[in-house]
């Protein structure tokens, strides 16, 4: 008796386990289908088109791994690697202290810290492009309000462009993207910071952790999670870098700033080769998905969830 | 019994022949056949093939156009692609610098056979005619014409103690004139040029080398960088470029500021098209500006950028032999139209009889194009076009630098492998 009950429980279980399978995978069928024609058939498609040489007109032909080979003893490439990571390596620890240092200052809830905090997500909300023509303008010697400021307070005369030279030509987009992107990292540490409960910081403050203290061994460490976020898409958005460079530099001086998402640009659109520029792509994928997981990875270490 | 029976029958009959007459009443009913076509943007307010479709539509019962106006810098890429996919317009009006490419990519019909029956198919400017072939056939015909020449502005030339009535007609000469014009003071110079704009620079700065009989491409696009007469033409920017007769902001102008510094009357010489004298006569009435022809090293040498669009039928066209009708107008009523919009036009006894007498300096335009050039290649945009790419890099590793040997030697270096690349 008690073998049939359990045999009679266990089908009913088995049928409750099946039902709730396929309704999970029926809620999840539109995002996978969602997924597969926008992101998987493309990213097959863009895989295949790298084993090919692939112009914009005429019949693809199987090259094999040619245009991987192609790369990795490309020298313009390998410039263009040099110059995403070391913008990367500058961008990344700037954000984080600027947008981290905004965060302090204005997480409050008086009229100052959310006027402040208004205004200082303003540039956010520019579009990139729109963002990086404004200082293109911004910092003309014939034209920009800039140089002219600084001429006007005795620096000289500012007729070199800023562009035009090496180093001046990466901080002017260093500058652009802080300004741009502080608030977006402000505004994740802010969030961070206010679901730190309050009950934390007052016992912090009894043993005598307070100010700088605080930060350093109540804060950070709480907001570990949110620094690995802010780090993947950070990290993930300078290596993509194009807009900015694109429009401030052109690459100027010289191809010096040509980043990798750049110079596959012109390989597809400029030269017509698709295949090659489809391979530049894959290579730059599958970096950013070692670096994000390992950032991933990092950020969950030593958390006890 | 037997009414009933004929009445089925004429019934039956009836129903049998209505697709036939549905058939009939539809084939009245399609009217005229639609060619699609499709161009960048062109003359004044980018509209001038939307007029040229217009007069063609109001004259035309049998076939009509339907234009579609695609932007400049995304034009190729669209083309090409809605060809690859069978989507592609019947004829396309394409800058004439890519028909080479779109022609040995195979996606152009061959017109030869139509040029052969045209009595005025030697009265095109060589620039278009040029562009027009692949392999010795005609792949489109010349439609839309561009030239550049060398504007200068009278009143600086007359503070500066010059002839304001006598541009200048060789390199020594433009060079003598920006030295006077920056000697002014007051924030003048003498001379301006886009220096980070490629596009900007083959248009403006290339000619003087036309005109010195060297040039940068061989006749199927083979780099030529190391031609002294390339170098000769660097040196005589640089010249102007490193004793200050050019604004500081050239060096990193990529085409924003290509007019307006002409526009502030502050700048003595530059080069352009004759786009900018509507502009000049409207907006900046104060500009007292004459043009002449683009020097080369010595007097009587000239030459010019002769741009502008070709016309293209596409391979896979829904009506061909439309579209072929089409293109004999174009090329015949249609350069009229173009001339009446003040366009110049690609068939110069039209231009000299239509477009010349409309304003005094569009003599200079019509005898630009006479001698324009524009160079061949079927990978411009990577060659040329492109900001990183060896003509950019040549002129601003030269010009602004003053290595023009190093620089020669990089530009041809990239240049080659670009070539080799694309032969492959």
């Amino acid at each position: 008796m008690s073998a049939i009950k359990s045999l009679t429980a266990r089908s009913q279980y088995a049928g409750k386990k099946r039902f709730s399978i396929s309704a999970g995978f029926l809620f999840v069928l539109p995002a996978i289908i969602f997924v597969s024609i926008f992101f998987l058939w493309p990213l097959y498609k863009l895989i295949m088109m790298s084993f090919q040489d692939f112009p914009l007109l005429g019949d693809p032909s199987w090259i094999g791994l040619d245009n991987y080979k192609e790369a990795f003893s490309d020298d313009e490439f390998k410039g263009s690697f040099k110059i995403t990571v070391i913008y990367t390596l500058i961008v990344t620890p700037l954000l984080f202290i600027t947008g981290l240092g905004c965060a302090l200052l204005i997480k409050g809830t008086n009229r100052i810290s959310i006027l402040f905090r208004t205004v200082f997500f303003v540039p956010v909300v520019i579009g990139f492009g729109s963002a990086a023509f404004l200082w293109f303008w911004f910092i003309n010697p014939d034209t920009g309000y800039l140089p002219q400021i600084l001429r006007d307070l005795g620096f000289g005369e500012m007729k070199e462009s800023w562009t035009s030279t090496m180093p001046l030509a990466l901080i002017m987009v260093v500058l652009m993207v802080v300004w741009k992107f502080t608030a977006f990292q402000m505004i994740g540490f802010m969030t961070g910071l206010q679901a730190i409960p309050q009950e934390i910081n007052e016992s912090a403050a009894l043993d005598g952790a307070t100010g700088m203290k605080n930060l350093r061994y109540i804060s950070l460490p709480l907001l570990r999670r949110t620094i690995g976020l802010l780090l993947v898409l950070s990290v993930s958005g300078s290596l993509l870098a194009f807009d900015q460079f694109y429009i401030i530099t052109a690459g100027r001086p010289e191809g010096q700033t040509q980043t990798i998402a750049f110079y596959l640009f012109r390989q597809a659109f400029l030269a017509f080769r698709l295949g090659y520029g489809a391979a530049l792509s894959v290579i730059l994928a599958v970096l950013l998905m070692i670096i994000s997981l390992i950032q991933i990875k990092l950020s969950r270490m030593d958390t006890h969830e | 019994m037997n009414k009933r029976k004929l009445v089925v029958k004429t019934v039956a009959v009836v129903l049998a022949l209505t697709p036939f007459l549905a058939l009939t009443s539809n084939a009245n009913a399609a009217g005229p056949v639609t060619l699609t076509f499709w161009s960048r943007p062109q003359g004044e307010n980018g509209g001038i093939v939307k007029q040229l479709a217009d007069a063609y539509n109001a004259t035309h019962t049998d076939i009509q156009l339907k234009i579609t106006i695609i932007p400049a810098n995304d034009f190729v890429t669209k083309v090409a692609t809605a060809y690859q996919s069978g989507e592609g317009p019947d004829l396309t009006s394409v800058d004439l610098i890519y028909v080479p490419f779109l022609a040995s990519a195979g996606a152009l019909e061959d017109l030869s056979s139509l040029v052969a029956g045209l009595s005025y198919k030697d009265k095109w400017d060589p620039a278009h005619v040029k562009l027009s072939m692949y392999n010795k056939k005609w792949y489109s015909l010349p439609f839309t014409g561009d030239a550049s020449a060398l504007f200068y502005n009278k009143d600086l030339f007359k503070k500066a103690g010059l002839d304001p009535n006598k541009g200048p007609a060789s390199y020594q000469e433009v060079i003598d004139a920006a030295k006077k014009i920056t000697a002014l003071g007051g924030g003048n110079k003498g001379f301006y040029f886009s220096g980070a704009c490629a596009g900007c620079q083959v248009f403006t700065f290339a000619p003087a080398i036309w005109a010195s009989g060297g040039d940068m491409f061989g006749p199927i696009g083979e780099p030529k960088f190391t031609d002294p007469k390339v170098a000769a033409g660097l040196r005589y920017y640089n010249t102007m470029w490193k004793n200050g007769y050019v604004p500081e902001g050239a060096k990193t102008d990529d085409g924003k500021n290509f007019a307006s510094m002409f526009y502030s009357g502050k700048v003595g010489m530059q080069v352009s098209g004759s786009f900018m004298i509507p502009e000049l006569t409207t907006n900046h009435k104060d500009i007292n500006f004459g043009i002449v022809p683009i020097p080369g090293p010595k007097k009587g040498q000239s030459s010019s950028f002769n741009g502008g669009d070709n016309i293209a039928l596409l391979k896979g066209a829904a009506h061909p032999a439309e579209a072929r009708e089409f293109l004999k107008w174009a090329t015949n009523e249609g350069q009229k139209v173009l001339a009446q919009q003040k366009v110049l036009p690609t068939r110069m006894d039209i231009a000299k009889s239509d477009y010349v007498p409309q304003n005094p300096y569009y003599g200079v335009f019509y005898k630009a194009a006479e001698v324009g050039v524009a160079p061949w290649s079927t990978v411009y945009p990577a060659m040329v076009n492109d900001a990183n790419g060896p003509w950019s890099r040549l002129i601003t590793t030269t010009i602004f630098s003053g290595e023009i040997a190093k620089g020669v030697a990089a530009a041809q270096k990239t240049a080659e492998k670009i070539y080799k690349t694309a032969k492959k």
